[in-house]
Formats: structure tokens, C-alpha cells, sequence
């Protein structure tokens, strides 16, 4: 009992780091109805300006220079009032003018401005960590044994004074009634004289500083590193949600409670009795655990989830059905295979990465842009389906085409599955329940040593049919013979225009009108006897067998399956490049499949434009909050260039998608 | 005002707020190019005040690179070796390409290059993904001019990479990681780097009558590979260890030391080795006042971690190369450290992976030298060559053999030795080198 209290104290340290982030992301969320991603990357950026100004007196810049050190108090409030400064900057110029836009839209942002603070801090400080300056100094204290550093102690009562104070501004401030008063309804809030932008960026400010400053006071109890603090953002999500979006105090207490929570599991891992793998504990058990208490959270309280009552009714992209399906997928496809077979191999090999990418987005088309329901866990579905198809091969001997008929299969179970908690909770609070189960399928069932990849990734052989090598180093009579195969590509091509094809069939069909239904309105289409249940069942399961084909072929493309293609990272950054390209149709997963990492885009800026890949993540995050801004519903509905519009002919019958508006494009015929 | 009105307003005001965000941008990465990247151009500090002052000792560079200490440049036509890197992401090493040019400029300027043939890199970066593996795998074997490849530790890429290659060309590698470094085809690793714990860490934790050991590790699979090959060693030589992970991506050491028992053990063994553990190590062993010794890879201390924490924590570090902090009584750390001086710049970072890359890049100027004129442009004769050679290691052991390693078949040396640190500079070694055998 006495350790179980030792180790529940030590876990108040990344308890905190959670609860302030949390804290954080349930005050943006109040003042502005966005899932703050980037509020870990706040608290980065805070711990990394104070370290600059308390090491070298210089202000992030080393050209900033102020003197060879700043005492720890100025440092520290120059520190957060420069993080206050850039969270109002980035609500004014971006979340606010997302405001007529889907929360997934304000999501996006914030994983952009996430991309972004950590791209400017590594290409600053370098990806490796510094140690930050303390400011909590102190002694050790004996807890039954056990050394406990105090500074942990008193960030608890840190925690606990910033909860109490934000909680009774917001609870007994005029500035608090008016954000209440907006967060409930914007429209009746401004009929009063209220102003939902100054509160937004009153709000926005607020999460800064909070994030900022306890970003400073918990760095130095681990390291200051671009990654650490940015990832601890995905347990304080967990935190926020069961708080409601609303309860500052259930958020502080349930992000410490999961700290405490983590440092209970290293403790209990290190008995004989824990299970294990491979002769070593189960790794990313804290992972399954928070998942399924954020699972029980929805389930328990889905239902009494706080919507934002907005000015403007935020919509997800109009999604207009495609005028043409056959004649422009032939054209590309022909056009595609013959610049597959004769470009050089460097095009090759990013036209690949672009259809496996294209393929990817698609099944997000499924998803969100018909289905409406945000989720993160297509990719690592993907990443199951090639695990799949590995183990077949190196167990049961089976290869193509029946290991991965087996893998899409296993995929869209658990996809169906995985739909179970979206029969109860939708939207963000959706995706967010998706982003732990990445997060867990990743560290529990990729990264096991025995059952997923483990070190050397789990191999997958090439593919083979009727004695035909298919395979990224098969040989093909055309071409210049080098790697990777045009056969390969042109494996991946067919897959990615059959799909394009079946997606946009289905959006014309009854069946995407029916999904169409349930997201304009799950009541409305209940009462005209639709069944959401059902139907958010069937498309999960189409996007997750989608999504199957493409870790089935990314595992081709790499000859094994490896945790690190199907990490939360990468998933962010896939749901980002949909987003971008336009997530609601099937010309929008082309063009996310042309800017996922390594895709044309990439190759274009390396090789014609000579770009470092160490500015890739700067340019994607910059890239990402500019389309997000100036075109929220994707590129792929944005009007085409004018010499492109007076080429098009008009088809009889169908109307023109230039000019589609959400409500034309949902009405379903049913 | 309609509330209509304020979107419509808002929406007419996009393009000059993302010019704004733009602008902003811009002069952020301007800035920081300006403020002192992590990475610089060695080439660059070549003429520098205190560059002039150096006296390389060149025997020692053509004891280990081959070739005559005559200080004549290298005239012929160039051989150009694949040189992967892994930089711009977390982790990031651009210390490794600093240490390769300098090694390649100097065996070109001072020792005459290869039989007369300057060494010229072919750079692949690989940033943090898998693709970025594959895409280098394919550039040096469609290269026509690329018979032989380099590579840094890498913590992603490497399954891709050597998966291309395919063992078509051979690679040698600085510093495996377990993994497909250790079992690639046609590649051989010139160091241990983590892994030499494996082989030498029982033996030194037996000299100095250690018994109950407190082990930490990251739960990622290629730290858990490794702890579980010492965890295994140690427990085979007697010794009882209790070993607790923690998640790969947190840094607060101080609950899975307490949970593995450091407090109480009679030795800690952190396996941990980027430059955000090793702080997150030091400061976790500070906060909870950890007297025991603490045996830590000598990957941890680098000039970062005596910035970071004002002075090297006063641990005992595993090395599989000479320790550069050091007194080394053999002359090669002095040699080390003067063609950097000259060649890698100012405050070149001499830790980390700059002393297994600038040690590599001297081996394979040694395999090339041993071979025949005729076969530099064979990958085949190279191969053979790389997986014969037997030493000595610049900076490193005295003899290699490929395949000598017990589950690490590409590895040609699993030797360790061990230093330990006492403060102000203060460092004292435990002896020699350890090898498995012993």
C-alpha cells in the first residue's frame, strides 16, 4: 500500500502536464468550440522561450538578444506573454475565421499550428532535447521509502490554485457569464450586446498563458525535447472529454488521475505476474487503459455531450456527386500508367506514395465527407490489414491474392467494430475517442514484439499471381529497368482507380444518398425510417476495408509492416492531407494523395526546386492553416482555373459543381 | 449587424490575414537559419583562427586510412560513396555529416585520397519516415557511380532502406541498431554502439561486486530488444536485475527508476541513448539525489548533455569507441579531435555520432586503399574486402571479424570499455577493452 502511494504521488509530475493541458484545451474549446491539438505545442514553445531568456537572454532568436541571462521572474513572464501574443494572433487569423467551418475544419488548424511550432523549434533547437531551467527548486521527501522531489508536490498545488482560479473566473466574472452565455449560444450571446470574436480571443489568450505557464514549470521534471510535451496532449483530449468540454476541475483532476494512473503501471509491470511479451512486460498497457476509460466516458455520457451553439451552423464540405466517373478515370489511368512506365524512377517510386495515399484519403472520403463521422483509426486499421497479410504468409504460407482478401476482411471487422461507440457519440468527440485507439493499436498491437512487428518490422512477401512477380523489384519489359517496378505502380494504380470508381458509384448511389442523410441529420433520417446504426455500421466497414487496401499495399511497397507508418503522426498528417485535397470527394483524395510526405508534391520541391526535407514539416504546417483558411472545403472545391471552366461542357441532366452550396448538394432522394 | 455579416466580412479579410500568416512564417525560418541552426557546413569554419594552430599527427591517418602521409591532395576522378544521414526530425545527428567530410576532406587533402581518388559523398537525408528510406535505398542503386554506401545510426528508415538495397551493394554502418541493421544482407557494422552493454556490461558490473541491478528502458521495440539481450546476460552471469519501461515517447525517468528499484540496487543501468533521455536521465538521478553508480552508454555524453545540465552527471559510461573526453595515451582522440578542428569548424560536436561516423569513414578509406586500383568501381570486390577486413578501428578496438557476435551477424565487434566520470573533467578508465568473449 505504502508504494501504491509512493508511485501515485511520483505520477503527479506528467499528471500535471497533463491536467494543464487539459485545462487549456477545455478553456479554448469554451471560448471558440475548437479541439485544440496544438495546445502541447503552446506549452513546448513557452518552456522553450523561457529557456531561452534564462540561458542566453535572447528571445527564441539568438539575434534577440537581451543580455547573457534574464532573472527567472522576467524570463518567465516575457516567456508567457509571448505565447498569449501568438494564441490571440492565431485565433484572430485562423480559428476565427473558421467559424462558419466544421469542427473538423478548427481540428485541422490546430494540428497545423502544431506542425508548425514544432517545425520552427526543431529547425531552431535541433530535434535533440536541452535541459530546461528549474524553477521549482527543492529538496526530496520520504514517502514509505521512497524519494519524492517536492517541486512535484508543489506543482500539484500549482494545479490545483490555477483550476481554482480559472474555474471561479469563469464561474463568477462577468467575463466568464459572457464566455458561459456564448458557449451555449452565440446567436442569443451577440443579440445582448456580447461580441463571440473578443471572447474567442479573450479565451484563446487565456489557454495560452495557461499552457505556457505550466509548460515551463513541468519541462524541467522531464526534458525539454520537441515531442514530449506536444504528445501529452493526446491523454489531456481524454481528460477534456470527460470533463465535458466545460468542468475545469474534472479535467485537473482526471489528467492528474491519469498520470498517477501511468506511474501505477510501472510500478505494477515490474511484478512477475504482470503479462508480458517476449519475456518483457506488455508494452503500451497505460494506452489501452486510457482508451477505454475515454470509451466508457463516451458511452456513459455521449449523449450529454455539449454541442457549441454557434452563429453560424458550421457543415462539413458540400459533397457533390462527381459529373463523370468513367471517361476522366480512363484518361488519368492511361495517362498515369504510360508516366509510370517511362518516367524516371524517383517520379515512379513518389507516384506510388501518391495512389497508396490517394487510397488512403478515399477511405476518408467514406467516412467524413459522406458519412460525416470524424475518426483517426483508418490508418492503423491499415496497418492491422498488413499485419494480417504478413502473418498469413509467414504462418500459413498464403500469399496472394487470398492474404490480402483476408486482410481487408479482418480490417472491416474491426472497423464495423470500431463504429460500435459511434452508435452513441459523433463529431469530434468521435475522433478524439479514434485518436487513443491509434494510439493504442499502435503501441499495443504493432509495436509487440510477438504478436505485431516488433524489431525488424513484420515481412511481408512481394505479391505474385499466376506466376506473375507484381512486387516493388519485379521486372518489366518497358522502361529504364530500375527500382522501383512500374509493375508495382501499376498495381497500385488499379487499385486506387477501381476504388476512385466504386467511391464515386457510391456516392451516386442510394446507399451514399442514405449516408449523405445521416449526416445532414441522424433524426431526420431515423424519421423518414433510415437506420443511423446500420448505415454508420456499413461505412465504417467500406472505409475500413479501403483503408486495408492501402496498408495492404504500403506493406508491399516497404517489404514489411512497421509500427512507425501507422503512428498517430502519420494519421494526423493523413486526415490533414484529405482535408486539404477536400475530404468530401473523390477528386479531393487525389489531391491528398499528391501531398501526403514523399507523394509528387514532395518529390517536385526535392528535385525541381531543391527543397531540404528538414523544411517539409514547416512548409506542411504552413501549407495546411493557409488552405485551411482561404479554402475550407478543399482544393478539389475550389473553381477550377478559368482556362479549364470555358473548356468544360455542360452534361445535360446534372449541374455544374462549381457553384455547389451545402444544402443543395445533401438534399437525398430517398 | 447581421450575423452573416460578420462571416462574410471575416471572409473578405482571408487573404490578407494568410499573407500575414505567410510573412510570419517566412521571417520565422529566416530567422532561424540565421539564429544558428543545428546543422552547419563544415567547409564553411575550414579557415579557422584556431584551425591554423592544429598539428595533425598524419601517421596516425595513414595507419588507419591507408595510403602515405606525403600531404599531397588526391588528383583522380572521384569514388563516390552513398552517404545516408538522418537529420531535420527527432532525432537528428548532424554532427554524423560533419565528421564524414572532415574525415573524406582530410583523407583527400593530406593522405592523397584512394590510390589518387578524392572520396566524394552522395547525400540521402532521411528525415523521420520509412519512404524517405526507401527513396535513399533506390538512389544509390540506380546510381551507376554509387559502389558503395555509409550509414549513420538510424532510428527510422533503416528496415526500408536495407530492404531495397537488397544487399546489392554493400553498407557499411557506423553504428548499428538491433534490427535489420544487425541482419541485413551484405552490410557490416563497424561498432556496437548500445549493444556492446549487451556483451561487456555483466563483466564490469561484476568487477566492481554489483549484484541486484535496477534497469530502465523505453518501451519502443528496438530499446526493447536491447534491454532484454542485457537483462538476459546479466542474469546468466549471476546477477539479479529488475527492469521497468516506460512509454517511448515520455521523458520522466524518475517513476520507472523508482519502480526498477535504483534506490536500493547496487547499480543502475538507464538504457537509454538520444539526447532527451540522457538529460531526462540526469536530471530524474538529480531530483531523487541517486547515489548508487550509474553505468550509462557513452552515447550520452556529448556536448549537448554537458551544456544542458552545466557539467557531465558523475556516472560510469560504456564506450565502444575511445572515450574523447578522456586521456588517451594511443594519440588517435588527439588526431580525432585536430582534424576536426581544422576540418569540421569551430565547436563541432565531437560526441554523439561524430566519432563512429568519422572512425567509419576511416575504415572504408582503409578497405578501398587494400584493394586493387581495377576494383573500386566493383560493389562485389568491395564487398569482400569490407567483410575481411580485421582492423585496427580508428578510435575503436583493435581486431574485427564480421559474424562474430552471437545473434548480431553483421556486427564485426560487440567490445566495450567503460569510464568513469568524477566531475570538473575528471575522468578515469576502468581498463581495457571487454570483449564477449571475456
Amino acid at each position: 500500500m505504502g508504494q501504491l502511494i509512493l508511485f501515485i504521488l511520483l505520477g503527479v509530475g506528467p499528471g500535471a502536464l497533463i491536467a494543464a493541458l487539459a485545462l487549456s484545451v477545455v478553456i479554448t474549446y469554451r471560448g471558440s468550440g475548437t479541439i485544440n491539438f496544438a495546445a502541447g505545442a503552446m506549452a513546448t514553445l513557452g518552456a522553450y522561450l523561457f529557456y531561452g531568456l534564462r540561458t542566453g537572454g535572447y528571445l527564441f532568436f539568438s539575434g534577440l538578444k537581451f543580455a547573457s541571462s534574464l532573472p527567472t521572474a522576467p524570463a518567465f513572464l516575457i516567456s508567457v506573454a509571448v505565447c498569449c501574443l501568438l494564441g490571440l494572433a492565431l485565433d484572430l487569423l485562423v480559428y476565427q475565421r473558421l467559424r462558419a467551418s466544421p469542427p473538423l475544419a478548427k481540428l485541422i488548424a490546430s494540428v497545423g499550428v502544431l506542425l508548425l511550432i514544432q517545425a520552427v523549434v526543431i529547425l531552431r533547437f535541433g530535434g535533440n532535447g536541452q535541459s530546461a531551467p528549474s524553477i521549482l527548486q527543492g529538496g526530496v521527501v520520504n514517502v514509505f521509502g521512497g524519494p519524492v522531489p517536492d517541486s512535484r508536490l508543489v506543482l500539484l498545488g500549482l494545479v490545483a490554485a490555477v483550476t481554482v482560479i480559472v474555474a471561479a473566473v469563469y464561474r463568477y466574472t462577468s467575463f466568464g457569464l459572457a464566455t458561459r452565455a456564448a458557449q451555449e449560444d452565440e446567436v442569443e450571446a451577440t443579440y445582448t450586446g456580447l461580441s463571440p470574436g473578443t471572447l474567442s480571443a479573450l479565451n484563446a489568450l487565456l489557454a495560452a498563458a495557461v499552457a505556457a505557464a505550466l509548460g515551463i514549470l513541468v519541462a524541467p521534471l522531464t526534458s525539454l525535447d520537441p515531442t514530449t510535451l506536444i504528445l501529452a496532449a493526446v491523454p489531456a483530449m481524454g481528460a477534456a472529454l470527460f470533463a465535458r468540454f466545460t468542468s475545469f476541475g474534472v479535467a485537473a483532476v482526471v489528467g492528474l488521475a491519469m498520470g498517477m494512473l501511468e506511474s501505477v503501471i510501472t510500478l505494477l509491470q515490474t511484478d512477475s505476474w504482470f503479462p508480458t511479451s517476449g519475456g518483457l512486460p506488455l508494452p503500451g498497457v497505460s494506452d489501452v487503459v486510457f482508451l477505454i476509460l475515454i470509451g466508457i466516458a463516451l458511452v456513459w455520457r455521449g449523449s450529454r455531450l455539449p454541442q457549441r451553439g454557434a452563429l453560424v451552423e458550421p457543415r462539413l464540405p458540400p459533397a457533390p456527386p462527381p459529373r463523370l466517373i468513367l471517361r476522366p478515370f480512363v484518361v488519368l489511368t492511361v495517362a498515369a500508367a504510360l508516366m509510370l512506365m517511362f518516367l524516371p524512377f524517383g517520379f515512379r517510386q513518389a507516384m506510388i506514395n501518391t495512389l497508396i495515399g490517394g487510397i488512403a484519403c478515399l477511405s476518408l472520403v467514406v467516412v467524413t465527407g459522406y458519412l460525416g463521422q470524424v475518426s483517426l483509426l483508418p490508418y492503423a486499421l491499415g496497418g492491422i490489414a498488413g499485419l494480417v497479410v504478413s502473418k498469413l504468409g509467414t504462418d500459413a504460407h498464403l500469399g496472394f491474392p487470398a492474404a490480402p482478401i483476408l486482410g481487408i476482411l479482418a480490417a472491416t471487422l474491426l472497423g464495423v467494430l470500431s463504429a460500435l461507440p459511434a452508435l452513441r457519440v459523433r463529431g469530434i468527440q468521435l475522433a478524439i475517442l479514434t485518436v487513443a485507439a491509434a494510439v493504442a493499436i499502435q503501441s499495443f498491437v504493432l509495436n509487440n514484439t510477438s504478436a505485431g512487428g516488433g524489431i525488424n518490422g513484420a515481412p511481408v512477401s512481394s505479391p505474385s499471381f499466376l506466376g506473375l512477380s507484381l512486387g516493388p523489384s519485379a521486372p518489366f519489359p518497358t522502361g529504364d529497368g530500375q527500382l522501383p517496378s512500374p509493375i508495382f505502380g501499376l498495381l497500385c494504380l488499379i487499385c486506387f482507380a477501381v476504388l476512385c470508381v466504386l467511391v464515386s458509384l457510391l456516392r451516386r448511389s442510394a446507399l451514399g444518398h442514405q449516408l449523405l442523410a445521416i449526416r445532414s441529420s441522424e433524426r431526420a433520417a431515423s424519421a423518414i425510417g433510415l437506420s443511423p446504426a446500420q448505415l454508420k455500421l456499413v461505412g465504417f466497414g467500406i472505409s475500413s476495408a479501403i483503408a486495408a487496401v492501402a496498408g495492404i499495399l504500403l506493406a508491399y511497397n516497404y517489404g514489411s509492416v512497421d509500427v512507425a507508418n501507422f503512428d498517430l503522426v502519420n494519421a494526423l498528417g493523413l486526415v490533414a492531407f484529405a482535408y486539404m485535397g477536400g475530404i468530401t470527394t473523390v477528386r479531393g483524395s487525389i489531391i491528398g494523395g499528391l501531398l501526403v510526405t514523399e507523394g509528387l508534391l514532395g518529390h517536385y520541391l526535392q528535385v525541381w526546386l531543391h527543397v531540404s526535407p528538414s523544411y517539409y514539416q514547416l512548409l506542411a504546417g504552413v501549407g495546411l492553416l493557409v488552405t485551411v483558411v482561404l479554402n475550407p472545403n478543399g482544393i478539389a472545391l475550389n473553381k477550377p482555373p478559368s482556362f479549364l471552366r470555358r473548356r468544360r461542357r455542360r452534361v445535360p441532366g446534372v449541374q455544374p459543381a462549381a457553384a455547389p452550396t451545402a444544402r443543395t448538394v445533401e438534399q437525398v432522394t430517398l | 449587424m447581421k450575423p452573416n455579416a460578420v462571416v462574410n466580412r471575416g471572409a473578405r479579410r482571408v487573404w490578407p490575414a494568410a499573407a500575414a500568416l505567410a510573412a510570419l512564417v517566412l521571417l520565422i525560418s529566416a530567422c532561424s537559419s540565421s539564429g544558428g541552426s543545428a546543422s552547419s557546413s563544415p567547409s564553411a569554419a575550414t579557415g579557422s583562427a584556431g584551425a591554423a594552430t592544429v598539428k595533425i599527427d598524419n601517421s596516425i591517418g595513414a595507419k588507419f586510412a591507408g595510403g602515405a602521409a606525403t600531404g599531397s591532395a588526391a588528383t583522380g576522378s572521384p569514388i563516390t560513396v552513398g552517404w545516408v544521414a538522418q537529420e531535420g526530425g527527432t532525432p537528428s545527428d548532424p554532427e554524423a555529416d560533419v565528421a564524414l567530410q572532415s574525415a573524406f576532406t582530410y583523407i583527400n587533402s593530406e593522405l592523397g585520397g584512394i590510390h589518387g581518388h578524392p572520396l566524394v559523398i552522395s547525400k540521402c537525408v532521411i528525415v523521420g519516415t520509412d519512404a524517405q528510406g526507401q527513396i535513399c535505398g533506390q538512389q544509390f542503386l540506380n546510381n551507376s557511380n554509387v559502389h558503395v554506401i555509409m550509414q549513420v545510426g538510424l532510428n527510422n528508415g533503416n528496415a526500408t532502406l536495407h530492404a531495397t538495397i537488397g544487399g546489392k551493394k554493400p553498407v557499411l554502418m557506423s553504428e548499428p541498431n538491433p534490427g535489420p541493421d544487425t541482419s541485413a544482407a551484405n552490410a557490416v557494422g563497424l561498432t556496437s554502439a548500445s549493444i556492446s552493454y549487451i556483451s561487456s556490461a555483466a563483466a564490469y558490473l561484476k568487477s566492481i561486486h554489483a549484484k541486484k541491478i535496477a534497469m530502465i528502458s523505453a518501451d519502443g521495440a528496438i530499446d526493447v530488444q536491447i534491454a532484454h539481450g542485457v537483462q538476459a546476460t546479466l542474469e546468466k552471469a549471476g546477477l539479479q536485475t529488475k527492469l521497468a519501461l516506460f512509454p517511448e515517447t515520455g521523458t520522466d525517468l524518475v517513476t520507472p527508476l523508482e519502480a526498477a528499484g535504483a534506490t536500493t540496487a547496487d547499480a543502475v543501468l538507464p538504457l537509454v541513448v538520444t539526447p532527451a533521455s540522457c538529460i531526462a536521465m540526469g536530471n530524474a538521478a538529480k531530483q531523487i539525489g541517486l547515489t548508487k553508480p550509474v553505468i550509462a552508454t557513452g552515447l550520452c555524453a556529448t556536448d549537448a548533455l554537458k551544456k544542458a545540465l552545466g557539467d557531465f552527471p558523475e556516472f560510469t559510461y560504456e564506450y565502444s569507441l575511445l572515450n574523447a573526453n578522456a586521456p588517451d595515451l594511443t594519440g588517435q582522440v588527439a588526431f580525432f579531435k585536430a582534424v576536426m578542428a581544422k576540418y569540421g569548424g569551430p565547436g563541432a560536436e565531437l560526441g554523439l555520432d561524430a566519432p563512429y561516423v568519422f572512425s567509419a569513414a576511416f575504415a572504408l578509406a582503409k578497405i578501398l586503399d587494400s584493394m586493387s586500383p581495377a576494383d573500386l568501381n566493383s560493389s562485389a570486390a568491395i564487398s569482400a574486402a569490407m567483410k575481411t577486413f580485421t582492423g585496427p578501428l580508428l578510435l575503436g578496438p583493435p581486431t574485427l571479424k564480421e559474424g562474430s557476435i552471437l545473434g548480431f551477424p553483421d556486427l564485426a565487434t560487440a567490445d566495450g570499455r567503460y569510464y568513469t566520470y568524477h566531475g570538473a573533467g575528471d575522468w578515469t578508465p576502468s581498463g581495457g577493452w571487454i570483449s564477449p568473449a571475456s
